[in-house]
């Protein structure tokens, strides 16, 4: 019985028009890492400029 | 793991359970915006009970040398409901509910020029922290409930987050959002 229901959950799960919705766009990862790796960049040199004045 | 080692740690920001941090530093925290002061409230008389009883986890990112709370953010398990065709009952999508995301204004008002803070924590702690989660357990999705204010939107648009078509945002507006949600938005994005 237990089979039986987790089959018949897969297909509902199937036959539902979701897949817009699982296959959500994820994160733009190229784009968000080149704004933390200029980040970072930006960050170390306002930081070395910050020990320099003080 | 000693409450005070870092979870993530880097060159620049280190990132702590919010148990690992001083009460007086915790209180210390503002944001501006009135809208935005459920996010302080819930930070500084909530949170802390909150990791305690594990209905959610607070993370606190500090910048290294100044050792100031740069920002926070929770996470918690969650799902999303998903309505089936001809039907009043629904299916879950397993996820990860962004709970509350902040960055302190008395740490923002000492680096103006950097703007896309939020974008790095988002991109170096959020995300590592949501995925590594997603490696252990089912996750599907990270998810929030975005104030309902247009640049905000856009801004989380930005990371990746999407709106649902109208119908299934009001069918998950009424099953999984939290009274102290009223008038957010769903967003959300999948992890991999």
């Amino acid at each position: 019985m237990v089979k039986q229901g987790f089959v018949y959950s897969f297909k509902m799960f199937e036959s539902l028009d979701r897949k817009e919705v699982i296959n959500a766009p994820a994160a733009p990862l190229d784009k968000l890492e080149k704004i933390s790796k200029e980040f970072e960049l930006r960050w170390k040199q306002a930081k070395l400029k910050e020990k320099k004045n003080a | 793991m000693p409450k005070s080692d870092a979870v993530l740690k880097y060159d620049n920001f280190s990132c702590f359970h919010i148990d690992a941090i001083p009460e007086k530093e915790i209180k210390d925290f503002a944001l501006e915006k009135s809208s935005a002061q459920g996010l302080v409230s819930y930070f500084v008389d909530f949170a802390l009970d909150e990791e305690e009883n594990h209905f959610a986890k607070t993370y606190v990112i500090k910048e290294n040398d100044s050792e100031l709370i740069a920002a926070y953010f929770t996470l918690r398990a969650g799902s999303i409901p998903l309505k089936r065709e001809k039907s009043s009952s629904f299916d879950a999508l397993p996820g990860i509910e962004l709970a509350a995301l902040a960055v302190n204004d008395n740490f923002r008002k000492l680096h103006p020029d950097f703007p896309e803070i939020g974008t790095y924590f988002f991109t170096r702690f959020i995300l590592p922290i949501a995925k590594s989660a997603a490696e252990i357990i089912g996750i599907h999705s990270l998810y929030i409930f975005a104030l309902d204010e247009e640049p905000l939107i856009e801004h989380y648009n930005e990371w990746g987050f999407s709106r649902l078509k109208p119908k299934e945002e009001r069918f998950v507006h009424a099953h999984i959002k939290p009274k102290f949600d009223e008038g957010c938005i769903f967003m959300y994005q999948s992890l991999f």
